[in-house]
C-alpha cells in the first residue's frame, strides 16, 4: 500500500522539495535548524530502508555517519582530494563496508545483525579515538578551507541547506523506487517471515546485504554533509550511540517501511527538541527513550501507519471492497 | 612479562570472567525462554550497582549483604517490567522487542544519570584494596570475594533448573513454549519468572562488581555489549556456554590489555564478538537453515 | 513417464540419531503423491530436505533428472518447486493480493505484472473479494487458502502441500480436496502430507509411507492400506 491521497508519490517528493526550496527565503535567520532538519531526515530515510522495509534493525549506523565524516574530510584536509570525489569513496567504501560486514551478519538472526551493529560503531569510535596520527584523536578534525564548485561557498548556510535537501531528494526518490519494484516487495516479505519468504524465491542474505549497502552509501553521503556543516567535530560527536537513536527513532515516530514517514518523525523530533531545548538538551536520551517505550507500546505503526489507518478506516467504510481487476 | 605476572593477569582475567559469566547467563536464559535479546541488560546491571552504592553511603551497608535487599528488589522490576512492558508485546515481530529492550534501556540509564549525575564514583571500603596471596600470586581479595559467591549464584541457579518445578517448567517452556502449554504450564508467568530471574542476576553482578569498578550511569552500555560477547561465544540460550564464554572473555581482556594498549581493551571484547560471528555464529545449529 | 522428483537413499541425521534414514521414492509427473505416516515419521522432516529447508546428510534429490541436492529454497523454487508450511504463516501486515505478489515477483519483473498474476491466481481460488485485507486479520480456513495461493504464485511445476486440511471443518475440506484436483488438472505435480485418511486416499494416485524416518511401504492407496507393515505401525500408536 503506498499512497495516501490522490496524488503520485513522485509528485508528492517534487512537492515537498519546492516547499522546502522556499525556506530559506522565508525563515532566512534559522538555516542552520533547516540545514538539520533535512540532513536528518535523509538520513533517517537511508536508515529506513534497512531498518523499516527489511526490517533489521541497525543501532549503529553513526558508524556511517562518522565514516563519511572521515573519510572525505582527510582526504580533503591531508590529500588535498576535493570534497565530491571524498564523498564518493567514502559512499563506496561504506557500501563495500556494509556490504561485507553483512554478508556475515545477514546469514544469522536479526538480534545478531543488531549487536554487530552497535559493536561495530562502538569499535570505529573507539580506533578514531584512540588512533592520532590518522584521525586527530578526541581533539577531532578541524576543516579550515574548502574547495569552491563552480564558484559556490561550501562554508554558506544556504548553500549547505541546498545540498542537504538534494539528499534529501535523493534519499526520497530511492525509497520511492524501492517501494515500488520487486526488491522492495521482497524486503517486506523478508520482514514479516524470512523464512516462508525462502521458497517464494527470495534469497534474503543477498536482498539484506543490498538495502544495507544502499542505505550505508546514503548514510555516508549525509556524514560527509554533516562535517562541512560543522566544520569541526569529533568521534564522540559523529560515531555517537545518541545519533544512532535519533535516526531510529525518527523512523519509527514517523513510521517505518512508508517513503515520507522517516522524514515525518524527523521533522517532529528535531521540532520537539527545538522548541524544548532547555530541558530537552539535558534529558534527551531520556525522552527517547519513554518515546520509545510508548510508541512500541501503543503505536508500533508510528504516526503515519496512524494516519494509514484511520484513513483506511473511513475509506472503507464509505466503499465496500471491490474486485481487482 | 614473567610467568608470575602472566599468571597472575590470567588468574585476575578468570576472577574478572566469572562475573563476566553471571551477566552472560542472565542474559542467555531470557533468550533462551523468552526468545528476546534484552537489550537493557547492562542497565539492569548498573541499577544494581547504584542501589547497592546508595545503601552503602547512606546506610553503610556493606555491598555483600545489600545483595539481601537487591536480590528482591530486581526480582520486583524484573516483574514489572517484563508484565507492564514486554508481555504486551509477546507475539509481535522480533524487532519490537529489540526497540523496546532499547527504549527501556534508555530511561534506566538516563535516570540514573539525572539521579546521580555523570561523574564516576566508587565505592572505598575497609578491604577495597586488600589482596590474597597465593603461592607467587597476589590477588584482589574482592575480586576474590566477587568470584566466590558468582559460583554460589551459579550453583543456586543450576539448582533451581535441575531440582525444582520451577526450573522444569522453564526448560521444558526454553525448548517448545506450545508443547509447555499443553502440559499445563503458564508460560505466560514462566517467562515473568525468566525475565525477573534475569533481572537479578544482571544486578547481582552489579553488587559484585560495585569495589572494583569506578560507577557512572552509562556503565551499562559496556557491560550490555560484554554480556552479548559472553552469550554469543558460549552460545545464544546456552546457560552452561555462557559460563565458558564469561571467562574466556575475561581472560582474553585482561591478556590482551596487558600486551597491547589500554585504551583498546573495550575494543578487544568487541572485535572477539564480530570475530566470533564470522567464524562460529551459532555453534548449535549446524546444518539447519531455518 | 516422466519423473518430476526422485530422492535416493535420503538422510538426515539430528545429534546422531537420523530423522530420516535411507529414503527413496520417484514422483510422477502429473500425479499426486500422498506422504503418510504416524506421528513423528518425518514427513515434514522429508519436505523440508526436498524443499531445501534441510541440508541432507547423505543421499540425493533430483528435479527432473538434475541433481538439486543441497540447493537453498529459492533456487528450488525458480526451478519450480513449492511448498506449503504446516502452520501457516502469511505475511501479516502485506495484503492479500502483496502475499500472492511476493511469489508471483519471481516470474513477472515489474509491479503491474505480478499484481496481475496474483489477481489470476486469487480469481482462481475464489479469493478476490478479500484481495485488500490484511494478511494478518484473516480466518484461519482463508489462511490455508492464501498459503496455496502464494506457492502458486511461483509459477510451480511441484507443488508439496503440508497439511493443508488441518484445523478446517468438513465442508471446508471438501473444498480444499476439490481445489487440489483443480491443481492437478493444470499440470502441476503434487506431493501432500495428510492425517486425515479418507483426504489422502482419496486424492492420491500413489502412497509413500514413513515409519521412524523410513519408507516401510509404496503404492496404490489399497495396496498400502492392506500392508501389514503399514497397519502395524500405525496401531502402535496413540489415536
Amino acid at each position: 500500500m503506498s499512497s495516501l491521497g490522490p496524488l503520485p508519490t513522485p509528485a508528492r517528493i517534487a512537492l515537498l522539495v519546492l516547499l522546502l526550496a522556499a525556506y530559506p527565503a522565508v525563515f532566512p535567520r534559522t538555516l542552520n535548524f533547516g540545514f538539520s532538519l533535512l540532513l536528518f531526515a535523509a538520513m533517517a530515510t537511508a536508515w529506513d530502508l534497512v531498518g523499516g522495509w527489511a526490517g533489521q534493525l541497525s543501532l549503529g549506523h553513526a558508524a556511517f555517519v562518522g565514516l563519511g565524516a572521515y573519510v572525505s574530510s582527510l582526504l580533503w584536509t591531508r590529500l588535498g582530494v576535493p570534497i565530491w570525489w571524498g564523498i564518493l569513496a567514502a559512499m563506496a567504501g561504506g557500501a563495500l563496508l556494509a556490504w561485507a560486514w553483512g554478508f556475515v551478519t545477514f546469514r544469522l538472526r536479526g538480534a545478531y545483525f543488531a549487536l554487530s551493529t552497535i559493536a561495530v560503531a562502538e569499535v570505529l569510535r573507539i580506533v578514531a579515538n584512540n588512533w592520532a596520527d590518522l584521525t586527530g584523536g578526541p581533539e577531532g578534525i578541524s576543516i579550515e578551507t574548502l574547495p569552491a564548485p563552480f564558484g559556490l561557498n561550501l562554508f554558506s548556510r544556504t548553500v549547505q541547506f541546498y545540498l542537504a535537501l538534494a539528499l534529501l531528494a535523493v534519499s526520497l526518490l530511492v525509497s520511492w523506487r524501492v517501494g515500488a519494484s520487486r526488491f522492495g516487495a521482497w524486503l517486506e516479505a523478508i520482514r514479516e517471515d524470512e523464512d516462508s519468504s525462502m521458497a517464494l524465491g527470495v534469497n534474503p542474505a543477498r536482498a539484506k546485504v543490498l538495502a544495507f549497502a544502499l542505505s550505508a552509501a546514503l548514510t555516508v553521503a549525509g556524514g560527509a554533509l554533516y562535517a562541512v556543516h560543522l566544520s569541526f567535530f569529533e568521534p564522540h560527536g559523529v560515531f555517537d550511540l545518541q545519533l544512532s537513536v535519533q535516526l531510529v527513532l525518527m523512523a519509527i515516530v514517523g513510521g517505518m517501511g512508508t517513503v515520507f514517514g522517516p522524514t515525518l518523525g524527523a521533522f517532529v523530533l528535531l521540532g520537539f527538541q527545538e522548541a524544548f531545548r532547555s530541558t530537552f538538551q539535558q534529558a534527551s536520551l531520556f525522552i527517547y527513550g519513554v518515546i520509545i517505550v510508548v510508541i512500541v507500546r501503543w503505536a508500533p505503526d508510528g504516526l503515519a501507519g496512524r494516519f494509514r489507518t484511520v484513513w483506511r478506516r473511513a475509506r472503507d467504510g464509505r466503499r465496500a471492497l471491490d474486485t481487482v481487476a | 612479562m614473567t610467568v608470575v605476572t602472566l599468571l597472575q593477569t590470567a588468574a585476575g582475567g578468570i576472577l574478572t570472567g566469572g562475573v563476566y559469566a553471571l551477566i552472560g547467563i542472565g542474559l542467555s536464559l531470557i533468550f533462551g525462554v523468552m526468545r528476546i535479546v534484552n537489550f537493557s541488560h547492562g542497565e539492569l546491571m548498573a541499577v544494581g550497582m547504584y542501589t547497592a552504592f546508595v545503601l552503602f553511603r547512606h546506610l553503610g551497608l556493606d555491598p555483600y549483604v545489600s545483595l539481601l535487599v537487591v536480590v528482591p528488589a530486581g526480582a520486583a522490576l524484573g516483574v514489572a517490567v517484563e508484565r507492564l512492558l514486554l508481555a504486551p508485546i509477546a507475539r509481535a515481530a522480533e524487532h519490537t522487542a529489540i526497540l523496546m529492550t532499547v527504549g527501556v534501556g534508555l530511561i534506566l540509564s538516563n535516570g540514573l544519570l539525572f539521579i546521580f549525575g555523570a561523574h564516576p564514583q566508587t565505592l572505598l571500603a575497609s578491604y577495597s584494596t586488600a589482596t590474597v596471596r597465593l603461592g607467587p600470586i597476589t590477588l584482589s581479595l574482592p575480586l576474590l570475594v566477587s568470584f566466590a559467591l558468582t559460583v554460589v549464584v551459579i550453583a543456586a541457579l543450576y539448582l533451581l533448573l535441575t531440582r525444582t518445578d520451577l526450573g522444569r517448567a522453564i526448560r521444558a517452556t526454553a525448548q517448545n513454549r506450545d508443547a509447555a502449554e499443553l502440559q499445563g504450564i503458564d508460560t505466560g508467568w514462566i517467562r515473568t519468572a525468566v525475565f525477573a530471574i534475569g533481572t537479578v542476576l544482571a544486578m547481582a553482578a552489579g553488587v559484585l562488581l560495585l569495589p572494583l569498578l569506578y560507577v557512572f550511569p552509562t556503565v551499562g552500555s559496556a557491560f550490555t555489549l560484554k554480556a552479548f560477547v559472553v552469550t554469543v561465544l558460549g552460545g545464544m540460550g546456552n546457560v552452561v556456554g555462557a559460563i565458558f564464554g564469561g571467562l574466556l572473555l575475561g581472560l582474553v581482556e585482561s591478556l590482551g590489555a596487558s600486551f597491547g594498549a589500554t585504551n583498546y581493551r573495550d575494543a578487544i571484547g568487541l572485535v572477539a564478538f564480530l570475530l566470533v560471528l564470522l567464524v562460529r555464529p551459532a555453534g548449535l545449529f549446524g546444518r539447519s537453515r531455518v | 513417464m516422466a519423473v518430476a522428483l526422485s530422492t535416493r537413499s535420503l538422510r538426515i541425521d539430528f545429534g546422531g540419531l537420523p530423522a530420516v534414514d535411507d529414503v527413496s521414492f520417484d514422483v510422477v509427473e502429473g500425479e499426486i503423491l500422498g506422504l503418510i505416516g504416524p506421528n513423528g515419521a518425518g514427513k515434514t522432516t522429508l519436505f523440508n530436505l526436498v524443499s531445501g529447508y534441510l541440508r541432507p546428510s547423505g543421499g540425493q534429490v533430483h528435479l527432473r533428472g538434475r541433481d538439486v541436492t543441497g540447493m537453498p529454497p529459492w533456487a528450488l523454487a525458480r526451478l519450480g518447486v513449492s511448498r506449503t508450511f504446516q502452520v501457516v504463516r502469511p505475511f501479516p501486515r502485506l495484503t492479500v493480493l502483496g502475499n500472492v505478489a511476493v511469489g508471483a515477483y519471481l516470474h513477472h519483473r515489474s509491479r503491474p505484472d505480478a499484481e496481475r498474476a496474483a489477481a489470476e491466481i486469487l480469481r482462481f481460488l475464489g479469493m478476490e473479494r478479500i484481495a485488500a485485507v490484511e494478511a494478518g486479520s484473516l480466518t484461519l480456513p482463508s489462511r490455508k487458502r492464501l498459503e496455496i495461493a502464494r506457492a502458486l504464485a511461483v509459477e510451480p511445476r511441484l507443488l508439496l502441500l503440508d497439511e493443508v486440511v488441518a484445523g478446517l471443518n468438513p465442508a471446508e475440506v471438501e473444498e480444499i480436496i476439490a481445489l487440489v484436483r483443480r491443481i492437478r488438472e493444470r499440470g502441476v505435480t503434487i506431493v501432500i502430507v495428510e492425517h486425515i485418511m479418507r483426504v489422502i486416499m482419496g486424492l492420491s494416485d500413489r502412497v509413500v509411507v514413513l515409519n521412524y524416518g523410513r519408507k516401510i511401504a509404496d503404492g496404490s492407496p489399497a495396496a498400502v492400506a492392506a500392508d501389514p507393515g503399514v497397519i502395524a505401525a500405525y496401531l502402535g500408536e496413540d489415536d
